[in-house]
């Protein structure tokens, strides 16, 4: 707080929309840009030398990056923005627990003689400089042997002297550093192990598949050439024995997934896109294995290879989004790591730390204030204790507990301290239970998209009829013709706009809306992205933004907006500091963001003296200018000349100075900048409706959206099931659902919903339900991104004719059963290219036309 | 015509030599992490004090 006096005071305030994702360019050239954290330094501006510096917390890493000679740090990454490394407060205190022997070995520590080491989850690893730093963590301390960091994992192993430093500074100089690293168990993530597995299978078919297409087609090459008959009698024996082995290889290893996903799908009397390229694969292989036998050919070895191996390209290509960011993730990563276990019910004193996961029933738990409840408990001891239930119910305000009420797993204690009686377990937590029901509900989730649907079962139809009839007109005259005729149109008739087409435009317009913000799981989100017809917006901290502080103002005696009186300022700033009360802090960063409270010579000097927090009223503040109280209305007493209008959609906080009431903070929670007009956008499109967990009258917010689009639906008191109830009827009337949330109140609405977008704030949140997660300030642009995905798969639509035109030229030539295998060697690959060519260059197109504009739009503050 | 022949025979044994290098590699894993490498190399190249660290953890 005390550099906030310190630094020169800024009066502008920047448009709070900017696309996080964005290079940093500086939008006005008088906001500085941090040195350290590449943010653009809104609060205040510290400047040591030619730097600036948006927070303490900024100076104190360069100065010990800058101390340690790895100032290399700086040049590695210039531009991107490593906003998530802004430190909060750095507790090292909470790693003291990381030294017991047990919990160390929870972590995963491994011991090797003298040596040991242990793998950290850093999730703030953003850019190559992340890597540098983290790669060089030896500097810090002679007694860090190496260390190594993984940019995939968000990861970094360390090798470490236990008896020259102990587990705990370790994970202190990663907090320093602004890598405060996870505590959680090393997971064994059974999800991931299988990605990766299936990840490292396919990549390892791709190979064999390259390797034998490029061997095939050298080896077919003199027979397309015509070189020397004589020569090629000799050879030719040769060549096809090896052509045949080649091809039996790439069959039975590289496209073998395609023959076991048929006859899963079969077995469900399902139609997959896997079942005509098996069947092609098949007709290819038999029909070229019978004419070398029969020495009527040199068969289509080569086709075939190169068919599968492009089939594998564009499967590769489906696994190949964007990596940066973590979607699926467990249960623990989200309950502390340990906590504080207590004897009896007033022993404040000497608690134990344990271990969450060794927590038994009817165990006593201490609970500190910032801190995240470890399972569901029954208070038995609170002081002044008032718990954050939003991340569970979607409820905005934090609430006071009584003793003998229960509280959540997974709340979050803002103020105050309280111990509880472990009434569940982490694990049969309501928490552990509302999200079972999110992974559950996923697996209704259909995965493959109406279109491809479609296309499968018109394109096995018409197909099969083609090659029917063909066969049927020949038989009469040519038996050996008719089956020819018969194979040879199987053989040609690739769904490759599906199978190619489809996955390279998706990734990459999966790869182009990440780049404007837009983060999506997979290609097949995208694909759903582009038919939606319904999308449902969850109130808080989606379509309201908690942290802005447009929506606090302050009014004086006489009830009119106006500055904040130095004695207030004074008086706030001061009181922050002994307590962390969710009020005062808002208040402290309103002043800050306002530049009031900046000027040092403008305070009035006000000293401390004592503090008290009287439960669910409000602060005491003795000072040497008196007493001072903060609270609600009748706390504070006094008579109150003004008028005071509560509005409903915000709170009060009234600031007394003994009798005499100095005036009051209005706290409002705003609707995010730019909404209005996004709302308006969507609406055209769209079906649109809002379901929040407050009542009608604390999200009166909403008027003026209700207002702007009289169509809207609004939901209120909706509890996470009543939500999930409401998501999965609009589903079951056939509807495209998006669902627009950020909590895990949401979860099992959003698992249910054909896409899941979860808002995030800051840089790394993780949201176990979402497909698709956006900033929270590059949300506005949803109508944009709505709009590319659809025209996207428009564009697709055409490269998918382009393909049936082939196909048509294709089937042409092989009704009449005379399709040579050079003319299939280059015809099949040569139309699978273009198609895929064409796809990939319509997206391209769509994104400059529609995607363009974001970057004005987003930094235009609207309304 | 048998030089021909063995010629072949030699590029796909050395072709398949690489291929199962490639298939070790794509099997452990070296595949999965492309950008950290790619940055690491990049570096500028600072003595390492402890050299029997790297030996003995690799």
């Amino acid at each position: 707080m005390a550099s906030t006096f310190l630094s020169p005071p800024i009066s502008t305030r920047e448009p709070s929309v900017v696309d996080i994702n964005q290079k940093s360019k500086p939008i006005k050239a008088k906001v500085p840009t941090c040195h350290h954290c590449h943010d653009r330094c809104i609060d205040e501006v510290i400047t040591v030398g030619e730097y600036h510096f948006c927070c303490n917390g900024c100076l104190a890493v360069y100065n010990l990056i800058s101390a340690h000679d790895l100032c290399d740090y700086y040049d590695i990454d210039h531009t991107r923005s490593r906003a998530s490394l802004r430190l909060g407060r750095v507790d090292t205190a909470q790693y003291a627990v990381l030294d017991k022997a047990e919990v160390a070995l929870g972590l995963g520590l491994m011991s090797r003689g003298e040596e040991a080491s242990i793998r950290l989850v850093c999730p703030a690893i953003t850019c190559a400089s992340c890597l540098f730093l983290l790669d060089n963590l030896s500097k810090f301390n002679p007694a860090i042997l190496s260390s190594r960091a993984d940019f995939a994992d968000k990861s970094v192993t360390i090798w470490f002297r236990p008896d020259g430093i102990q587990l705990s500074e370790v994970a202190g100089i990663l907090a320093k550093l602004g890598y405060p690293p996870l505590l959680q168990p090393p997971t064994a993530d059974s999800q991931g192990q299988t990605d990766r597995t299936a990840s490292r299978a396919l990549l390892k078919r791709l190979g064999l598949a390259g390797f034998c297409t490029s061997n095939i087609m050298m080896l077919s090459f003199p027979a397309y050439l015509g070189l020397d008959q004589l020569l090629l009698r000799q050879l030719q024996p040769v060549f096809t024995v090896l052509s045949v082995l080649l091809s039996i290889m790439v069959v039975s290893y590289s496209a073998w997934p395609y023959y076991t996903k048929t006859w899963l799908n079969m077995r469900h009397g399902q139609l997959s896109v896997d079942f005509p390229i098996a069947l092609a694969i098949t007709t290819l292989l038999f029909r070229s294995l019978v004419e070398v036998g029969f020495q009527t050919g040199t068969g289509y070895f080569d086709s075939l290879s190169g068919l599968i191996f492009l089939l594998l390209i564009g499967q590769w290509m489906q696994t190949r989004y964007y990596e940066g960011l973590s979607f699926g993730h467990q249960l623990d990563q989200f309950l502390p790591f340990t906590c504080q276990v207590v004897s009896g019910k007033d022993d404040y004193s000497a608690p134990i730390t344990r271990l969450v996961s060794t927590l038994k029933l009817g165990e006593l738990v201490l609970i500190r204030i910032g801190e995240t409840l470890p399972a569901d408990l029954k208070v038995i001891s609170a002081q002044g204790a008032m718990i954050d239930n939003a991340y569970i119910t979607g409820e905005s305000d934090a609430i006071l507990v009584q003793e003998g009420e229960e509280v959540w797993a997974g709340a979050k204690l803002v103020a105050g301290s309280l111990i509880g009686r472990v009434d569940k377990l982490p694990q049969q937590s309501y928490l552990a239970q509302l999200w079972k029901r999110a992974n559950q509900s996923s697996d209704g989730k259909q995965h493959s998209t109406p279109l491809a649907e479609a296309f499968v079962r018109w394109f096995v139809l018409i197909t099969l009829g083609i090659a029917l009839l063909s066969a049927a007109y020949w038989l009469s005259t040519d038996t050996g013709l008719a089956i020819s005729a018969f194979t040879s149109v199987l053989m040609v008739a690739c769904p490759c706009a599906l199978t190619l087409a489809m996955p390279f435009a998706s990734g990459q317009a999966v790869s182009l809306l990440a780049s404007k913000g837009l983060y999506l799981k997979n290609g097949q989100v995208f694909e759903w992205l582009a038919q939606l017809n319904q999308i449902v917006f969850d109130k808080t901290g989606t379509l309201t933004d908690m942290g802005q502080t447009d929506g606090i103002s302050w009014y004086n005696q006489a009830g009119i907006k106006s500055d904040v009186p130095a004695l207030v300022r004074s008086l706030i700033s001061l009181a922050s500091t002994a307590n962390n009360h969710p009020a005062l802090l808002a208040a402290c960063k309103y002043l800050r963001c306002c530049g009031q409270g900046q000027d040092p010579a403008a305070l009035k000097q006000i000293h401390l003296l004592h503090i008290q927090q009287l439960v669910g009223q409000g602060l005491v503040v003795s000072t040497d200018h008196g007493l001072f109280r903060i609270g609600g209305m009748e706390f504070c007493g006094g008579v109150w000349q003004g008028q005071l209008e509560t509005p409903a959609d915000g709170s009060v906080v009234v600031v007394a100075q003994e009798e005499t009431i100095l005036g009051y903070f209005l706290f409002r929670q705003p609707l995010r900048p730019g909404l209005l007009m996004m709302m308006k956008q969507l609406a055209s499109a769209f079906a649109l409706s809002v379901s929040t967990g407050d009542s009608a009258a604390g999200a009166s917010v909403l008027g003026p959206i209700q207002r702007l689009i009289p169509s809207l639906s609004v939901l209120f008191n909706q509890k996470p099931e009543d939500k999930w109830i409401y998501i999965k009827k609009l589903m079951e009337a056939g509807n495209t659902v998006l669902m627009v949330g950020d909590g895990l109140n949401d979860g099992p609405a959003m698992r249910t919903a054909t896409i899941a977008l979860a808002v995030t704030q800051g840089g790394h949140q993780f949201n176990p339900a979402a497909d698709a997660l956006v900033s929270d300030k590059a949300l506005v642009n949803l109508p944009s991104y709505l709009s590319f995905a659809k025209s996207t798969l428009k564009m697709v639509t055409v490269s998918f004719w382009l393909s049936l035109v082939y196909n048509a030229i294709g089937l042409s030539m092989a009704v009449s059963g005379h399709l040579s295998p050079m003319v299939a060697a280059f015809f099949m690959p040569l139309s699978s290219l273009s198609v895929v060519a064409l796809a990939v260059i319509l997206t391209r197109w769509q994104a400059k036309r529609l995607l363009s504009t974001i970057n004005d739009y987003s930094t235009t503050p609207t309304n | 015509m048998e030089a021909m022949i063995i010629l072949i025979l030699i590029s796909l044994t050395v072709a398949i030599g690489f291929l199962i290098a490639f298939l070790r590699s794509a099997g452990s894993g070296q595949f999965e992490d492309m950008i950290s490498p790619a940055v690491r190399m990049l570096g500028d190249d600072t003595p390492q004090p402890p050299a029997q660290t790297e030996t003995n953890h690799q």
